[in-house]
């Protein structure tokens, strides 16, 4: 007994990977939701390094499933980084989920090499916390160059993709992600590929909004828009257990795994 | 006392840096002879010394152009200040030669091996060939560095016996008093060591029996050392029009070297400088490039480098101005050894300024929450760290991540349409405000959510026939 004890801690050794783990990355950052945690090996998101996230669609949430861990890297007084985002970035929300606006920037640039050359900049500078960057069509070589850059400047970069090819090729992303909308607040996510080589898991995450509660019977008829009654505050009639910004993001629910 | 002596043997040509990088072969020629010549002329067998016509015909293709005393003066200078942080100590000697006083610096430096070694790098870096020898006296590392490159005397009694075999040339006699040594059969120092002083004096002029007192320590010889200046200007000629941003570069990365230096040396941070660069028959290109503070090299040269990629040359540049416009103190303490200022905020100034210099000011912006109901004013672009922190108030309602900047029409029906109607998850959130400043709005919003899964943020308008508009998607 006393010598499985022993063993068992010798195998709790970092060097030390067994086939049925995870790999155990050196620096993690919570993803705010115990399921995803579970998942990613070291639990979390790696520190440093590229994570590719495959979004067919934008308004899938793949914004709020990032927003625990982009507040945490503010209350760090690292840097956020958003480069050509698709929409803009609406301040008030991102103040509300608790984003340090004061060590936010955003870069607004066309061009496939400035953007490329942008993100590097900021993946490299060792300022940045995390940057997130949308560029569909990076090759092997890009993606391989920006990794080294956010290994180098321990920052967090992830990569938004609106055209994943159909064709998987090797990619230099130690971690990559399709997301598509659930039903509800919700999000379906697929891990394609993790460190620690274990088959592809999906999993669904309820996303951080306040659940939408439909406060009038609706639609109003064309034209009489004065008949709706009076406003009525979505917060008041939240469903008690629902999470939702205003109650600050300290734990983030998560329903049934898929 | 240690004294290290730099000889500079191609500086007349270093100095030009247009012409030291030309990929044509190019000589310094005055009266009909070659002064010196680049890589690509020595290439073709051309040395200096050798007659104009005699080079031509080894190179039909060489060009020339005479010395320029004052540029070799000027970067000698530079390279006089560079070597204030090597010695408290540094005086010109000649035209090529640099004399450094290391004995009392070598230990802050980390010994004379290391020393030379930081020297040997900046050198290069700089791409200057040099020579370099070590001794008590000035005179005798000036003379090893002629007559036996690298060698290195640390005491004084050892002087005599290393100075003996070097040959008379070193010396750096006048040339008449040159050949009347030679022509006496006198070759090496040792041999003017052995004979009596006085006879020396009275065949070859008074001078000689001193100079060698001096070099053997036997009699002071004091030396004029420089000051750093106050200010920072400087310009270089290039020698050869250049237009391609690279070489231009590669000239103007020592001249931010020697700024960075200037700075660290004053204990002052950069907030404003301004590059010249001077066209024939054209307007001068002026630069003026701003920073939060810096004094790193590095940080220097990028964003020098990609304003001045921005900048549209209108013709090839002859001169290069580098010069300081502002600067502030550098806070006390803040060497390198310290942790990193609180937040990473001096890194964060150097990703956006390198940005900035490639982008645009305006591509680079923060955000900022403003105490405003209607949707498109409750944000406004800052700058990038005065964004402040969220109000403590809670938002009225649901807010999307993503802003359309125009709302985006979705028609007049009973429910919006985006691909097929929508519908309504939440509201409505009435928003009615702004009467007071002319963009006065009157909307009902409403959360709705397409077939396919995603969540937008519309609103109907309560004017007019109650249009539909999508302006943000939840993400």
């Amino acid at each position: 007994m006393e010598l499985l004890k022993e063993l068992q801690d010798l195998l709790r050794h970092p060097a030390i990977w067994r086939g049925d783990q995870l790999a155990q990355t050196t620096a993690t950052l919570s993803t705010g939701f115990a399921e995803l945690d579970a998942e990613l090996p070291g639990g979390g998101w790696a520190r440093a390094g590229l994570t590719e996230l495959q979004v067919p669609r934008e308004g899938a949430g793949e914004l709020s499933m990032l927003l625990p861990a982009l507040a945490q890297v503010s209350r760090e007084h690292r840097w956020v980084v958003f480069v050509a985002p698709p929409y803009l970035p609406y301040a008030p929300a991102l103040g509300q989920a608790g984003i340090d606006l004061s060590r936010y920037m955003l870069v607004r640039v066309q061009s496939l090499e400035s953007r490329l050359w942008a993100i590097e900049q900021a993946l490299r500078s060792g300022a940045c916390g995390a940057v997130l960057f949308w560029a569909n069509g990076l090759d092997e070589h890009h993606l391989r160059r920006l990794q080294l850059a956010a290994v180098e400047g321990d920052a967090m970069g992830f990569c938004f993709d609106t055209q994943p090819r159909q064709v998987q090729r090797s990619s230099p992303v130690p971690l990559r992600l399709a997301l598509r909308p659930g039903p509800g607040a919700q999000l379906d996510l697929e891990i394609l590929k993790r460190r620690g080589g274990q088959v592809p898991a999906s999993l669904r995450l309820a996303l951080p909004r306040g659940n939408p509660v439909l406060s009038t019977p609706l639609p109003p008829s064309r034209g009489r828009v004065g008949r709706i009654p009076a406003w009525r505050s979505t917060a008041s009639a939240r469903e008690p257990e629902g999470m939702s910004l205003m109650n600050g993001p300290a734990t983030w629910r998560s329903t049934a795994q898929a | 006392m240690l004294w290290l002596a730099l000889i500079f043997p191609d500086l007349a040509v270093e100095c030009l840096p247009g012409l030291a990088d030309s990929p044509q072969s190019w000589v310094l020629a005055t009266n009909g002879r070659v002064l010196a010549c680049n890589a690509v002329a020595a290439a073709h067998g051309i040395q200096p010394g050798q007659g104009l016509s005699g080079a031509l015909a080894l190179d039909p293709a060489l060009q020339q152009r005479p010395p320029d005393p004052q540029a070799q003066q000027q970067i000698l200078q530079a390279l006089a200040e560079w070597g204030l942080n090597f010695s408290a100590e540094v005086s010109l000697e000649g035209t090529h030669t640099l004399l450094l006083e290391v004995g009392t610096t070598r230990r802050c430096l980390g010994g004379l091996e290391a020393l030379r070694q930081r020297l040997q790098a900046g050198l290069q870096q700089r791409g200057h060939r040099y020579l370099e020898g070590a001794a008590p006296t000035p005179l005798a590392a000036l003379w090893l560095a002629r007559g036996a490159p690298g060698s290195i005397v640390m005491h004084a009694q050892q002087l005599e016996s290393s100075l003996q075999s070097l040959p008379v040339q070193s010396a750096g006699l006048s040339p008449a008093c040159l050949s009347a040594l030679l022509g006496a059969g006198i070759e090496c120092i040792g041999q003017l060591f052995a004979l009596p002083a006085l006879a020396l004096a009275r065949r070859f002029g008074p001078e000689l029996p001193d100079l060698l007192r001096r070099a053997l320590a036997r009699q002071a010889d004091p030396r004029l050392c420089i000051t750093a200046p106050q200010r920072f200007r400087r310009s270089c000629e290039l020698g050869y029009p250049l237009h391609e941003i690279p070489r231009l570069m590669a000239v103007l990365s020592r001249m931010i070297a020697d700024l960075a230096d200037w700075a660290w040396r004053h204990a002052q941070l950069l907030t404003r400088i301004v590059l010249v660069l001077n066209h024939e028959r054209q307007a001068a290109s002026r630069i003026e490039i701003g920073f939060a503070g810096t004094r790193s090299a590095s940080h220097l040269d990028l964003v020098i480098h990609e304003s001045l990629q921005r900048q549209i040359l209108p013709a090839a540049v002859v001169t290069l101005t580098l010069e300081i416009l502002e600067t502030q103190d550098a806070p006390a303490g803040s060497g390198d050894l310290l942790p990193a200022a609180p937040g990473r905020l001096r890194e964060g100034q150097e990703l956006l300024e390198r940005l900035r210099a490639r982008l645009g000011k305006a591509a680079v912006s923060g955000l900022a929450a403003q105490a405003d109901h209607r949707p498109e004013l409750a944000w406004a672009y800052t700058e990038p760290g005065k964004g402040g922190p969220a109000s403590a108030a809670p938002l009225a309602g649901p807010r999307p991540l993503w802003l359309l900047e125009t709302p985006r029409d979705l028609g007049v029906a009973a429910l919006p349409r985006l691909g097929g109607p929508l519908a309504l998850l939440a509201g409505p959130e009435r928003i009615e405000s702004g009467w007071w400043d002319g963009g006065d709005i009157a909307r009902d919003y409403f959360v709705a959510a397409g077939p396919d899964g995603p969540q937008y943020w519309v609103y109907r308008e309560r004017r007019g026939e109650g249009r539909w508009y999508l302006q943000g998607v939840f993400a």
